[in-house]
């Protein structure tokens, strides 16, 4: 079975970029995108995305941010309830849309769980810089030559908390606010999408990094919940 | 026992379930002849003798200990094993110890009665037994052997000789004589025989019966045991692999019994089982097995069908001496891999699980590197490990023995490996594992940048892997012929006691503090590991565990690795040492490119002797920054000569001071020369260098480099036939080098300018230390502020106490410890041992406790890329420089402790001018065991030590 793209197109004004992100990862997955009608605010057709969401070969579901909430209404809906991967189109993207290089940013504190393996899975075949912010609070307490010790300490970093597909990713990494350096990071280098692993919680107090990089990215952010990290697409 | 070279089980013996506690393998067996290994000394001991040579045959050691003649037991045994188990016959109750071999027994070691002992001996013999009949029970003297006078009890024609299996009446019989006279028991008369011996001025007298006898002895089977169990300990065996057997373990007529002395302290954690009677039981802790000799022979008939069928050596769980790994070890694999690495001086072995489908292992070959420039990097070799073996989906436990460099490996495979510290650069393997995940007995030859020859045997789910790697295909294929003709368990045994006689010449106790001396081992183990003893030793920032580093030889090496070696084994420093030795050309030439003179060190090296390092480095904060240090951290020079200086302190080595260390001091000490600037008023200078805080560059005048140098043309001038007008410049360069000291506080300026900078505290602003600073405050404001990276005064005041200013540590300390970000993992042992010099033992026991818990605990984040080497050396160097004040000045060791209040003691194994030491520290002072003689120095200030 080919799998699918849900292209869920709320309103004439950001169905353009829905439709256009949703082509351009159904290009890298080989999948087709089906187009469906998911009005801004209307809670119904969320459930329906969601529900529409669990068949078989979905591979992910792309939908427009907007409104007050950085995700919008509809978006925050499905994006905490899909057990798929979905993919929140910025509003004013730039077209057409290309996906040449993913930004995934990595928290990488002792509890963090590696990067979703679903990550690499939807994004085969681009190029993935990973990011880690290493915050004023949590700074590395050697350095050592600094001429080796960045790369021998990459590598045991990535070994960790990125396992999959080693030789695709390169580690950027910054010192300051993860939330301020995701969006600008991912601008600086170029990256057409911003990839996050996420545990679904909107909640006050979490998820600070998934809110700022959808209220900063000028780019698509894919966010692939934790709990089905493994699940191939389509399954 | 084998047909065609199939095994086929052992036929005759007495088949039984054994108890659980003898179920498993054991390394060595202790055991008494009379009633546990023949019922008594008439019995045909064929069975025991095909037995005995069998085990020997695969490995295990065998210890008879008994009473009686040598040539008793070896006349009904008649066993000649070839090895590479041993059988020890140990005689005449504790007096004798002989090495079974193919043309007999050959002694070891005897106990020679001086003739004022043989005369107490006598005089004893004859007042017990007078006092005896003078109670009215007569005895006999029945023999006057070695060491001992054995006094019968019972002369009695009806029991002559009786046979085990009547002890009961026999010790009935006994104790009713002797109550029959008034003589209350068997006991009495052993205290009345003790008694008679302290008279006669034996205080060490032992005194033991068999319940027809007693005996005055020199020894008792106790010594002998004491003797087995230090033999094996030198041979990697310990007491927790050793089964102890016996027939008398329980009480017997009052007195304990005669096996009962086999249980020296030194066996606490051995399995001891019983095969005899007990009338009054055991003792707690010993197995009681019943069914005399045919039930011993049961338990060895069981360790052979073991040993026959590959079962897999246990390590003995000496917490003291064990990394335990469990299976959920929360630690990343990659650094698991390399906390557990098995190294053997040539070849590094990271150690991943034998099935985990991660790639976390790898194997590395000291100095084979591959690549050019700066990229140059120690070559990834084929993985032994991995070849042919399928990956699983599960892991084990893991434990990681630092006493025998074995690492053992549960579910779902079960497997045993090791790289052989005895023949460097072979490897060998035992693996229980599912049958599909193993490999078809096959040859396999891998080459790379070195070449690896394997050979792998199955039984079923097990196999037996041996391998041998060398620079070449031929190289390899012939260490591997070696050592399958040396067969696992010999190689097994050669290798666990070559790591016993490193650790003998190596080991630091710390009683006190058991997580740290645990800890200190593992940094001691890897120090032994990573550095071969012959030719030449290229050892890189991360030894052989890790790619990190890329191999690149820093002063790490130099500075910080060398100097356990040097006090420890020398060979091994020789062998750095003549690592440098061979790049003399290249440095030469790095000097001469730069329009000086004498030999420039890199301070980054590999192969070549050239300069490896990076010009260029991505940072954590992204930026791009130039890397200056192989333009400009020039102490590298003198830290080589400071090496060399180091190794002729602790050897004496005449042929290495005459020759090649003679070379070095001079061509150091001419790149000083060539490199110093005088300024107007006559003072010189170096300009423009890096120090050991390399938080800022460039600098003039360091403080750390100027000392050095300085101390480098002192050392170079005071060589051998230097000519005069060399001689003179260097002695007057030295007098004009600045070092930045000042008088009136006591304090070094660490370079020209370093007060004016901003004086920031970094104790006061950072949320904690170890901190890379320049992470915190940014590389510029860092930069110019008065923070340091790590130790550098301080190096002075470690490396060359003698060239500091007197009392200087104090103030300096009291300085730059506070500005030390500690950002650099050298820093805080430099800092835990002269804090411990300054008697501040809280932040100096801090201090220790990071650099001891640097890659346990992966304080760096990169442990998986290798362990760090140095901060294992800078441990040693803590303990041994800091906390025990050991100091070489010329034939003679200055000791001068620092001992904490909550340690009880300190314990060094060193190796000083050729000769072995073992250094006791404890509250009450310092003392030495062997040929060393320990004095208060004249002033009191310290203790000296000295060959007697």
């Amino acid at each position: 079975m080919k799998a699918t793209v849900l292209a869920a197109v709320g309103d004439e004004h950001t169905g353009g970029s829905v439709r256009a992100a949703a082509d351009a990862l159904a290009g890298l997955l080989g999948a087709e995108v089906v187009t469906v009608c998911a009005p801004a605010g209307d809670m119904a057709a969320a459930e329906a995305l969601v529900e529409a969401g669990e068949s078989a070969g979905v591979a992910a579901l792309v939908l427009a941010a907007g409104g007050a909430h950085p995700l919008g209404q509809t978006a925050a809906a499905v994006a905490t309830r899909s057990r798929r991967p979905v993919v929140i189109v910025p509003g004013g993207l730039k077209l057409p849309v290309l996906l040449r290089c993913v930004l995934v940013p990595i928290e990488g504190a002792a509890a963090t769980l590696p990067t979703p393996e679903g990550i690499f899975e939807l994004t085969r075949g681009i190029e993935v810089l990973a990011l880690h912010v290493l915050d004023a609070s949590a700074l590395p307490a050697f350095t050592d030559q600094p001429q080796h010790e960045r790369a021998a300490w990459a590598r045991e970093f990535l070994a960790r908390y990125c396992p999959h597909d080693l030789a695709r990713v390169r580690l950027e990494s910054r010192v300051g606010r993860a939330a301020e350096l995701v969006p600008l990071v991912a601008e600086q280098l170029g990256c057409d999408l911003v990839a996050l692993g996420w545990s679904q919680e909107l909640a006050p107090g979490r998820a600070a990094v998934v809110r700022a990089t959808l209220e900063g990215s000028r780019v698509p952010v894919l966010l692939v919940p934790a709990a089905v990290a493994a699940a191939a697409p389509g399954a | 026992m084998t047909r065609n070279g199939v095994a086929t089980p052992f036929r005759t013996a007495a088949r039984r379930t054994l108890p659980a506690a003898l179920r498993r393998r054991f390394e060595a067996v202790v055991f008494d002849w009379d009633g546990t290994a023949v019922p008594d000394r008439t019995a045909d001991a064929a069975e025991l003798r095909t037995l005995v040579e069998e085990l020997c045959a695969l490995g295990l050691d065998l210890a008879v200990v008994t009473g009686t003649h040598v040539g008793n037991v070896d006349d009904q045994l008649r066993a000649r094993p070839a090895g590479p188990g041993r059988l020890l016959l140990c005689a005449n109750r504790g007096s004798e110890v002989f090495e079974v071999g193919a043309d007999g027994p050959a002694l070891l070691h005897r106990r020679v009665a001086t003739p004022a002992e043989d005369a107490a001996l006598d005089a004893a013999a004859a007042a017990a037994l007078a006092e005896l009949g003078r109670r009215g029970v007569a005895g006999e003297l029945v023999s006057a052997r070695l060491n001992r006078r054995k006094l019968d009890l019972i002369p009695l024609r009806e029991w002559a000789d009786p046979p085990k299996a009547r002890l009961r009446e026999l010790l009935a019989a006994v104790e009713l004589r002797l109550r029959t006279a008034g003589v209350a028991g068997l006991r009495e008369a052993a205290a009345i025989a003790l008694a008679a011996a302290q008279a006669a001025g034996l205080a060490e007298a032992r005194v033991t019966s068999d319940a027809k006898h007693v005996e005055i002895g020199l020894t008792d089977k106790a010594d002998a045991a004491r003797w087995v169990f230090a033999d094996l300990d030198a041979r990697g065996i310990g007491a927790g692999l050793v089964a102890v057997a016996g027939d008398e373990f329980g009480p017997l007529g009052g007195l304990p019994g005669s096996d009962s002395l086999l249980l020296v302290a030194e066996a606490a954690r051995s399995t001891a089982f019983s095969v005899g009677l007990e009338p009054h039981g055991v003792p707690p802790g010993v197995v009681a097995l019943g069914g005399g000799a045919a039930a011993f022979r049961s338990v060895l008939a069981d360790q052979l069908a073991r040993r026959r069928r590959w079962e897999l050596p246990e390590l003995d769980r000496d917490e003291r001496w064990t990394l335990e790994l469990a299976a959920d070890d929360p630690r990343p694999l990659r650094a698991q891999a390399a906390l557990l690495t098995l190294a053997d001086g040539r070849i590094g072995t990271r150690s991943a699980p034998l099935l985990d489908p991660e790639d976390a292992g790898g194997v590395l070959y000291a100095g084979a590197y591959a690549g050019r420039g700066a990229e140059v990097e120690l070559a990834a070799c084929p993985d032994w490990t991995r070849a042919g073996i399928a990956a699983g989906s599960r892991r084990g436990a893991r434990s990681l023995d630092l006493r025998t460099g074995l690492l053992r490996e549960t579910a779902p495979a079960s497997a045993l490996r090791f790289s052989s510290l005895s023949r460097p650069g072979t490897v060998a393997l035992r693996a229980s594992a599912p049958v599909e995940a193993l490999p078809r007995a096959a040859r396999r030859l891998r080459s790379g940048p070195v070449a690896l020859a394997l050979r792998d045997r199955r039984r079923g789910d097990r196999l037996e892997r041996l391998g041998a790697y060398a620079p070449d295909t031929e190289g390899a294929l012939a260490a591997l012929a070696a050592a399958e003709a040396a067969g696992f368990e010999r190689l097994l045994g050669e290798h666990r006691q070559a790591w016993a006689r490193r650790w003998r010449g190596a080991d630091v106790v710390v009683e006190g503090d058991p997580e740290l001396q645990r800890a200190v081992r593992f940094a001691l183990f890897h120090l032994i590991g990573s550095v071969a003893t012959e030719g030449e030793a290229a050892v890189g920032a991360r030894g052989l565990s890790g790619p990190a580093y890329l191999g690149h030889v820093f002063w790490d090496s130099d500075v910080f690795v060398l100097p356990f070696l040097a006090a420890t084994h020398p060979a091994a420093a020789r062998a750095m040492l003549e690592y440098r030795v061979r790049r003399l050309p290249a440095a030469r030439e790095a000097a001469r490119r730069l329009g000086r003179s004498g030999a420039r060190f890199p301070w980054e090296s590999a192969a070549d002797g050239s300069d490896v390092t990076p010009p260029a480095a991505r940072l954590v904060t992204g930026e791009l920054a130039r890397i200056r240090t192989g333009e400009l951290e020039e102490h590298i020079v003198g830290d080589v000569a400071w090496s060399a200086a180091c190794y002729l302190d602790w050897t004496g080595d005449d042929a290495f001071a005459a020759g090649a260390g003679r070379e070095l001091f001079l061509e150091t000490a001419r790149y000083w020369a060539s490199r110093a600037r005088r300024d107007g008023s006559g003072r010189a200078h170096l300009y423009g260098v890096i120090g050991p805080d390399e938080y800022h560059e460039p600098v003039d005048d360091n403080a750390y480099t100027n000392v050095l140098a300085r101390w480098n043309l002192r050392r170079a001038a005071a060589c051998a036939d230097v000519e005069a007008p060399e001689r003179v410049a260097w002695l007057r360069l030295a007098d004009d080098l600045v070092d930045g000291y000042d008088e009136a506080s006591g304090i070094y300026e660490q370079f020209a300018g370093f007060f004016a900078l901003d004086d920031l505290v970094i104790a006061e602003v950072a949320p904690h230390r170890p901190i890379a600073a320049e992470l915190l405050l940014g590389a510029e404001r860092t930069a110019g502020a008065q923070v340091l990276k790590q130790a550098d005064v301080l190096m002075v005041h470690l490396l060359l106490p003698d060239e500091a200013a007197p009392d200087s540590l104090l103030p300096n300390l009291d300085y730059y410890e506070p500005r030390t970000a500690h950002g650099s993992s050298l820093s805080p042992a430099v800092h835990a041992a002269l804090l411990a010099r300054a008697g501040r033992y809280r932040p100096a026991l801090e201090a220790l406790r990071i650099a001891a818990r640097l890659d346990l605990d992966d304080l760096t984040g990169s442990t998986g890329g290798g362990v760090h080497l140095a901060t294992m050396g800078g441990l040693w160097q803590a303990l041994a420089l800091g906390f025990a004040g050991v100091r070489p000045r010329g034939d003679r060791l200055v000791v001068d402790p620092r001992l904490p209040p909550t340690w009880n003691a300190l314990e060094l194994a060193l190796s000083f001018r050729g000769e072995p030491l073992r250094l006791r520290v404890d509250h009450e002072g310092v003392s030495a065991e062997g040929r060393w003689a320990v004095a208060r120095s004249g002033t009191n200030a310290h203790w000296e030590v000295t060959l007697r």
